[in-house]
């Protein structure tokens, strides 16, 4: 009986991509590695430190180690704040002797006002790209006036194209402060407003703890400053309410407790389709009504 | 009347100034250079004087005011100055931010007239200057602030509001209501447009005193009325609009005050005040993770994966604070933020020290990051920071360097585990290191 033997060098393996099966978004953390003598692969976070693994003729197993399913996948979740989201907010100035508690941006006049006898009216906040919005009242657009001090003026009709710089504004938003920037001739200038006359113009003056025209306003949302995009791939051990005497909660599905528990994880792939770089992966969590230290976690 | 602004003395922070110096302050100035049209100086600091002086005073004139607007609305507490002036006077200001400015000054005069003419040749008389002209009402926006006042205590019946002539300046009542913030007639300090009179009304000022003592024989008019007895429940019950005239005659308890009638003179400064702007200079240093040189290392190999230590420590400020630091790393990461005061993402920044009087400034955290060179790469990677200071967000931006960096040397072997025979080929099961991988052959 003769034998073919067939020598391969270890570059001639090509390595194979795993995708997870039941979310196309949701992209695995991995890298693409070259080493010397041409060896490549593919390396995932969910595979490192692996406990086992085994292929047959249909299935291919791993069993991987405690895993924190936010490590294995790439970003799971974006926060999306007011300014890649749209937002409906009361502004507050922030208070000081000028303004004695005073400090909501209000309408009097079809001109906005910090404080007075104006009509307290939420400012819409309307991306157009990300960061970059443009400010509504009621029906009116804030626009910035093409001269210095950039008064705020409030107009029902839109700018034309080669003006429309003057009515978008650059936001941040971080530890419950709202700034609001734009394009001026003078550069880009911060949304504040006039001590004297408490209107609102692009004169915004901070010199790190010193305040000379503060540009922060504290929003009062309507609607949700920022929206969770993707999903929160934690894993909870849960414990609901055991409420004999008077079972009140015994008709609720309310939560006792929940517990961040990671989990070791099975996956699984179909041993048919790795040859052809098509094989989708698919994670289950092992999880039983032991911890997966192995006994019941005594802290729930 | 003229006014003259006759002298302008402006002083500028130098242009290599820099906010690392430290505060701003007249030691590190210097005289801004003048051309015809406008003086230069640079933020954050430009110190202006200026003294004016007004000339052909009307002789009949009973108050001045003089305003002085260096136009800065970035920096208004001591943009405007109103002082009661008619000679010498010496304003100063700083200009904070940039950009170009005019000074203005006005001069107002507040002359007493009794016998107004709306339209000239005016005739004079004892208390009034021959040919003065009174503007008409509807091209006049305020009163003098004097008869504010006046008519504050008045009621609309009262004959001595109505002017001669058919102007009436005064014909209106007006209450407190009236003129307070975002009033129909609404009136704030730096609005009013003349001096208020201090001028006491003796009938009343005897009549509070009346009411506040005993008799007392150097009180002529002393009568033995106290504050307890015209209370409501008092003996003798009085308002505060009875006690006004009690004892005047005719109801009159209150000292006309004089009818005025207001000039201004405008001038501005010729020249313009131009504010530049120092823009940072942003420096983006590597650092080797072993050494700590802050130099390019020279080490020949660099494999991948490689770790380095990226510093913004040697930027430095322009005229304005570095409010923040944009990371692109340059090798498709996602670009990092960190600002002075928004910090979620702590954990990839380590402490430098660099300017620990300011443990906020972004400059002082360097940044720690893995380079890993696949088949897509080439072997070097171009990192950059922008800086971006406060107020104004100009930016500058540096990149560097990272690499070459040379494919991972393979460390002592691979493992293949088990192999399988699949219908589109043989796929492996092996290990790496501690990673499990998967290939395939044809």
């Amino acid at each position: 009986m003769s034998i073919l033997t067939k020598h391969q060098t270890l570059s001639a393996l090509t390595p194979i991509q795993i995708e997870y099966e039941y979310e196309n978004a949701q992209k695995l953390k991995g890298s693409y590695s070259i080493y010397t003598h041409g060896i490549r692969s593919y390396n995932y976070e969910l595979f490192k430190n692996f406990s086992d693994a085994a292929i047959s003729k249909k299935t291919a197993l791993i069993l991987t180690s405690i895993k924190d399913l936010k490590q294995v996948f790439q970003e799971p979740f974006e926060n999306k704040k007011v300014g890649l989201i749209a937002g409906n907010c009361f502004l507050d100035a922030v208070n000081n002797l000028s303004l004695i508690g005073d400090t909501r941006v209000k309408l009097f006049n079809d001109q906005l006002y910090i404080g007075g006898r104006g009509e307290e009216v939420p400012i819409q906040i309307i991306p157009i790209e990300p960061n970059i919005v443009r400010l509504k009242v009621k029906q009116f657009n804030l626009q910035v006036s093409e001269n210095y001090p950039f008064d705020i003026v409030l107009s029902p009709t839109s700018l034309p194209d080669n003006e429309s710089y003057r009515e978008r504004f650059y936001v941040e938003f971080y530890n419950n402060s709202i700034m609001f920037k734009s394009q001026t001739k003078d550069g880009l200038r911060y949304l504040s407003y006039d001590f004297r006359t408490k209107t609102l113009k692009c004169i915004g003056v901070h010199l790190n703890a010193t305040t000379i025209n503060s540009y922060s306003f504290i929003p009062t949302f309507l609607t949700q400053s920022a929206l969770q995009i993707g999903f929160d791939p934690t894993v909870h051990e849960i414990k609901y309410y055991n409420d004999v005497d008077n079972g009140i909660k015994q008709k609720t599905v309310e939560l006792l407790s929940a517990v961040q528990m990671d989990t070791s994880l099975l996956v699984s792939l179909p041993s048919t389709k790795l040859a052809s770089s098509q094989a989708k992966a698919n994670i289950s969590l092992l999880k039983t009504n032991y911890s997966n230290q192995g006994s019941f976690n005594p802290t729930i | 009347m003229d006014v003259e602004i006759n002298q302008v003395n402006v002083k500028t922070l130098k242009p290599n100034y820099s906010w690392d110096i430290g505060n701003p302050h007249i030691g590190l100035m210097e005289e801004a250079s003048i051309n015809e049209y406008e003086i230069v100086g640079y933020a954050p600091f430009v110190h202006v004087g200026l003294s004016a002086v007004s000339y052909d005073q009307n002789p009949y004139m009973l108050l001045t005011t003089r305003e002085i607007d260096f136009g800065d609305s970035y920096n208004p507490e001591t943009s405007t100055e109103l002082l009661p002036i008619s000679g010498v006077s010496y304003s100063t200001h700083n200009y904070v931010m940039p950009g170009e400015y005019k000074i203005t000054v006005t001069q107002t005069q507040y002359i007493k007239t009794n016998n107004p003419c709306c339209e000239p040749p005016c005739e004079g008389n004892l208390f009034v200057q021959q040919d003065l002209y009174i503007e008409k009402e509807i091209s006049r926006e305020r009163y003098p602030y004097s008869w504010m006042w006046y008519c504050f205590m008045q009621n609309d019946t009262d004959p001595r509001m109505k002017y001669f002539g058919g102007l009436e300046p005064a014909g209106e009542c007006l209450t407190w209501d009236d003129c307070t913030f975002q009033g129909p007639r609404q009136l704030t300090w730096d609005e009013a447009q003349g001096p208020s009179f201090e001028i006491r009304s003796k009938d009343v000022s005897w009549q509070w005193k009346n009411v506040v003592s005993n008799p007392s024989s150097l009180d002529i008019y002393a009568q033995d009325i106290q504050w307890t007895f015209t209370k409501r429940e008092g003996i003798i019950p009085k308002t505060w609009k009875e006690i006004k005239t009690l004892g005047c005659e005719g109801g009159n308890c209150i000292e006309v005050l004089p009818l005025l009638s207001a000039n201004k003179v405008v001038t501005q400064y010729e020249k313009t005040i131009k504010v530049l702007e120092i823009p940072p200079q942003t420096y983006l240093a590597v650092v080797n993770t072993n050494t700590g040189e802050y130099l390019p290392d020279n080490d020949a190999f660099k494999s991948s994966p490689y770790t380095v230590r990226l510093s913004p420590k040697f930027t430095r400020c322009g005229s304005f604070p570095i409010e923040k630091i944009i990371w692109d790393l340059g090798d498709g990461s996602p670009i990092i933020e960190r600002t002075r005061n928004n910090n979620s993402n702590d954990t990839m920044f380590i402490y430098n020290k660099e300017i620990e009087r300011d443990i906020k400034d972004p400059r002082n955290y360097d940044l720690i990051h893995t380079y890993y060179r696949n088949n897509s790469t080439t072997g070097c990677f171009y990192p950059s920071i922008t800086a971006i200071a406060s107020s104004t967000s100009t930016a500058d931006t540096a990149a560097t360097v990272v690499g070459p960096i040379e494919i991972e040397q393979l460390n002592p072997s691979i493992d293949i585990i088990q192999n399988e025979l699949t219908n589109d080929g043989k796929v492996y099961l092996g290990q790496v290191k501690d990673q499990l991988v998967f290939w395939t052959s044809k």
